[in-house]
């Protein structure tokens, strides 16, 4: 599979864009008016000053991370066996233990993890491993292994913000689209591409006409609320669309900071999600992420350009959270829908695998390894890396009960074949 | 087929005999009387005819429409069906693209298949070329300066072979150079199989997942498509793909249970043999054409029609488009009308959009989370109301912000006998297949009567459509604010 989930990762196009088209473009964005005279908001008005909150990002790397070149269990002859091109030299390495280090991209990770404000879980998956990237993440974002026979068809996020997080903001995703984790039945969780994208055009020509445009739409969305199937749907997300602009754009009016983030995707996602946190809506989770982890071929020029946007991006997002006052209240999970084989194949990549390295940082940490190691005989199978060992939904229950303090079952109804208690947190 | 059912029931105390003779009758009158894959039986009234442009060809002015009612059903989807000659538009569109003779500029592409998207004469092949493009997603985004031609000839393979014999154009697909390099087939080789796209062709493009095939079905396949290789030796010429049989693996396979030393062409002809291959075309193509989750017996149907027609697309297309289902009243609005739909659309109906730079379009479309050309994943889009994120409608509201800002279109506007304001809201909402209440009549006959004022009052007019300040200022308003209803997001 290939992910572009973003124009900015288009290579080469943002560079071949015209420059006339590029300065309207951004023209356009510069045009978009605050004060559109929509009347009272509804869905937002009691979550503006929200208070402090924790809040958990999720950061997925889409494609799925090859996580043995990751967190590298340089201790572990069969590693160098199974990847004679790929794997990397132990004395490259950023220090681990004995038996792991960290890829050398990692640099902003491994020091928060000497700090102990970065942690990995090792062997983390789920029942059965499916190589397919879609079912594998139909199965993360569900929280069910068995999902095609579920007739429950929201996301885990969706059942939690039903559950516990019904306003807009509670939950919002940051240039995923309508990732299926969000998916949700009652509640509405928030779904942005950019927050500088999120702003209305009005054609200077057209003056207060624009408002009397804007206030026969909202009386006819109005109307059309409560129609079942797709038109009340589609009414209720353009009416939230006309609230949520107006609350996030005088939202994040209010950050302010002087932390460069890298010009990457996930750099100014990150940035993003410290502006929506620095807005004070009360958001509980942002869900955000970037792809091209679908190393089939030229790993080795691939695999470290994009294990260093993520560690670029993660350590201005936490510098940034640090300067806001946030970095107490947040923590960070890195997921991905699966590992790669443990061999690589004839064109220096390697394929779909199965158990994986997931990431948690913040300042709550109880250590920084989690979850069995890696051992000869786990590396020795060909596809999966190392058997799965951690379900991945123990890993999310106990971070909603101890850092969002909600109770977890409802949210995950299916029972995991092995639970286990870590004690990240 | 809820009555084919009632009919079983009715005979079950009859002899044999009687219960034949009645089943031949029943089955009969059920199949005149709107089986789904019979031939449609019912009105064709301008609510079908514009219900059936949307589908098959985006939309359609008003005369288009008209013209529809009057020639009827077969003749219109005929019509739709027979493709004119655009190599004098594709010319026109490649010299205003590139000047330098190959599409070395992923803008250029873009803009050439946006322009055929709202120009062609032959709407029904460019919606055919945006099926299979979601179906077969392949991205210009993988695809460097050398390698970016490879994309205008992909769209180039769709639009051409869409319609054409589905084998022909698998065995096509895998050969296309911007599939090759999207899903690491250039790498595949005997000496080092690569089974992405062995994986997705099953999994995403004729199978679906886990339907009949395994790993070790994958792994043989991929072999079975070695032999494509980037040419990359002359320093100053686009790449291109060259077979080379000493990379082929020409090795025997076990595929499916059967053994032999399988090429491209075998994979195939074998994965057309699977039933499921056949029902996985003609359920994609109801669903995306009719309604969705069509019944077995009428997928079915539809996928032994494929099948008995030697894999033609056009019959099976044809049939759909003539058929009940086609015009069931589960096929009317029952999807959300994707991105390049809603633009294409709202341009081939009103001419709203056609002012803008094509790249400006493109730009709108990203927006609205739908770039062509490049799909988020070798999956393509999700649909539904994955088209209705807020970041979405905000890319919606701002494209029609922009297409209604200014004068006019000829189509846009409505015949002179229907220039007051209310006439004009009906007009213009049906043009956009908006369903009117009185209510919503009301509002939008108070807003095309008054200009609001940059002092905060307003000024009352006397609407008339034909009147071009009026146009400007609230004409292009109605269309920017029925845009935004939910029927006309819609189809």
């Amino acid at each position: 599979m290939n992910t572009k989930r973003s124009w900015a990762a288009w290579p080469g196009c943002n560079a071949d864009l015209p420059e006339p088209s590029r300065r309207q473009f951004l023209g356009w964005s510069a045009l978009g008016l605050a004060g559109l005279a929509l009347g009272p908001t509804t869905v937002l008005r009691d979550s503006s000053a929200a208070g402090p909150v924790r809040r958990l990002v999720i950061i997925n790397l889409f494609g799925g991370n090859d996580g043995l070149n990751t967190v590298v269990p340089h201790g572990l002859a069969a590693y160098f066996r199974a990847r004679p091109n790929l794997a990397l030299p132990a004395e490259e390495l950023l220090p681990v233990d004995a038996l792991y280090g960290l890829h050398p991209a990692l640099v902003n990770t491994a020091a928060l993890m000497r700090a102990g404000h970065a942690a990995v879980v090792h062997q983390v998956g789920y029942p059965e491993p499916n190589f397919s990237h879609f079912e594998s993440m139909s199965i993360w974002s569900r929280g069910i292994r068995q999902f095609r026979s579920t007739p429950d068809k929201r996301g885990w996020i969706g059942r939690l913000c039903d559950l516990y997080f019904p306003r807009p903001a509670d939950v919002v995703g940051l240039g995923v689209g309508y990732i299926e984790d969000l998916v949700a039945s009652t509640a509405r969780p928030l779904s942005l591409e950019t927050i500088d994208a999120f702003d209305l055009i009005r054609p200077p020509h057209l003056g207060a006409e624009n408002d009397a445009r804007a206030a026969a739409v909202t009386d006819l969305l109005a109307t059309r609320q409560g129609e079942p199937g797709y038109g009340g749907a589609l009414a209720g997300a353009a009416q939230r669309a006309y609230e949520l602009v107006e609350v996030v754009r005088a939202g994040v009016a209010r950050y302010q900071s002087r932390v460069a983030y890298p010009d990457t995707t996930l750099g100014q996602l990150l940035r993003d999600a410290a502006r929506l946190i620095a807005a004070d809506l009360g958001t509980r989770i942002v869900y955000t992420g970037f792809g091209g982890f679908d190393t089939h071929a030229a790993q080795a020029g691939l695999h470290p350009r994009l294990l260093a946007e993520l560690d670029g991006a993660l350590g201005a997002f936490v510098a940034d959270l640090r300067g806001l006052g946030e970095w107490d209240r947040t923590l960070l999970v890195v997921i991905s829908e699966f590992g790669r084989t443990n061999f690589e194949n004839g064109s220096q990549g390697t394929d779909h695998g199965s158990g994986n390295v997931l990431f948690v940082l913040g300042t709550r940490l109880r250590g920084t390894q989690f979850g069995p190691p890696l051992t000869e005989a786990s590396l020795a199978q060909e596809r999966i890396q190392g058997a799965y060992e951690v379900d991945f939904r123990s890993v999310y229950k106990e971070i909603l009960s101890t850092f969002l303090n909600v109770d977890p079952a409802p949210v995950f109804p299916e029972p995991e074949e092995r639970p286990v208690r870590l004690g990240l947190l | 087929m809820l009555s084919q059912k009632g009919g079983r029931g009715m005979t079950g105390n009859l002899g044999r005999l009687g219960r034949n003779l009645l089943g031949v009758v029943l089955v009969l009158l059920v199949s005149c009387a709107g089986e789904p894959s019979a031939e449609y039986d019912g009105r064709f009234t301008q609510t079908e005819a514009r219900h059936l442009l949307r589908r098959a060809a985006f939309g359609a002015t008003d005369q288009e429409v008209d013209r529809a009612v009057r020639e009827g059903l077969a003749r219109t989807v005929e019509r739709l069906l027979d493709f004119r000659s655009v190599d004098a538009l594709e010319r026109r569109l490649f010299r205003r693209c590139d000047p330098f003779g190959v599409y070395t500029c992923p803008e250029d592409t873009l803009k050439y298949w946006v322009s055929l998207l709202i120009e062609s004469p032959n709407p029904l092949q460019e919606r055919m070329a945006l099926y299979w493009h979601d179906r077969f997603a392949t991205s210009l985004a993988v695809l460097d300066r050398r390698q970016q031609h490879y994309m205008k000839d992909h769209i180039d393979l769709l639009r051409r072979e869409g319609l054409g014999s589905y084998r022909e154009l698998l065995l096509k697909l895998g050969r296309d150079p911007a599939m090759l390099v999207w899903l690491d087939g250039a790498l595949n080789t005997k000496f080092s199989p690569n089974e992405n796209y062995a994986r997705e062709f099953w999994e995403l493009f004729t199978l679906g997942v886990d339907n009949g095939y395994t790993q070790q079905d994958v792994e043989e396949a991929a072999r079975a498509f070695t032999g494509w290789v980037e040419d990359r030796r002359r320093d100053d010429q686009p790449y291109r793909m060259v077979f080379l049989p000493e990379f082929h693996d020409a090795g025997s396979k076990t595929i499916f249970g059967v053994t032999a030393s399988f090429d491209d062409a075998d994979v195939v002809d074998l994965t057309l043999r699977q039933t499921q291959a056949r029902l996985y075309v003609a359920r994609g193509l109801l669903e995306y054409f009719a309604y969705p989750d069509p019944e077995p017996e009428l997928v079915q149907e539809m996928a032994d029609f494929l099948e008995a027609g030697g894999w033609r697309l056009r019959p099976l297309v044809h049939k759909i488009l003539t058929s009940n289902a086609m015009f069931d009243a589960r096929a009317f609005k029952s999807q959300v009308r994707g991105p390049i739909e809603f633009v294409v659309g709202l341009a081939r109906s009103s001419g709203y959009g056609l002012q803008l730079d094509r790249l400006e379009l493109v730009y709108h479309l990203f927006r609205m989370g739908q770039i062509p050309l490049v799909p988020p994943s070798v999956k393509g889009w999700d649909e539904g109301l994955a088209w209705a994120t807020e970041s979405a409608l905000v890319g919606r509201i701002n494209f029609l912000a922009r297409a209604t800002e200014g004068a006019a279109p000829a189509s846009a506007v409505p015949p002179a006998s229907l220039s007051d304001a209310g006439s004009t809201a009906e007009w213009v909402a049906e043009q956009l297949g908006v369903a009117l209440s009185v209510q919503e009549r009301e509002r939008l006959v108070d807003y095309l009567s008054t200009v609001a004022r940059e002092d905060g009052g307003v000024e009352r007019i006397r609407f008339n459509a034909q009147d071009p300040r009026h146009q400007v200022l609230k004409l292009g308003g109605l269309y920017f604010v029925l845009g935004q209803h939910p029927d006309a997001n819609r189809q």
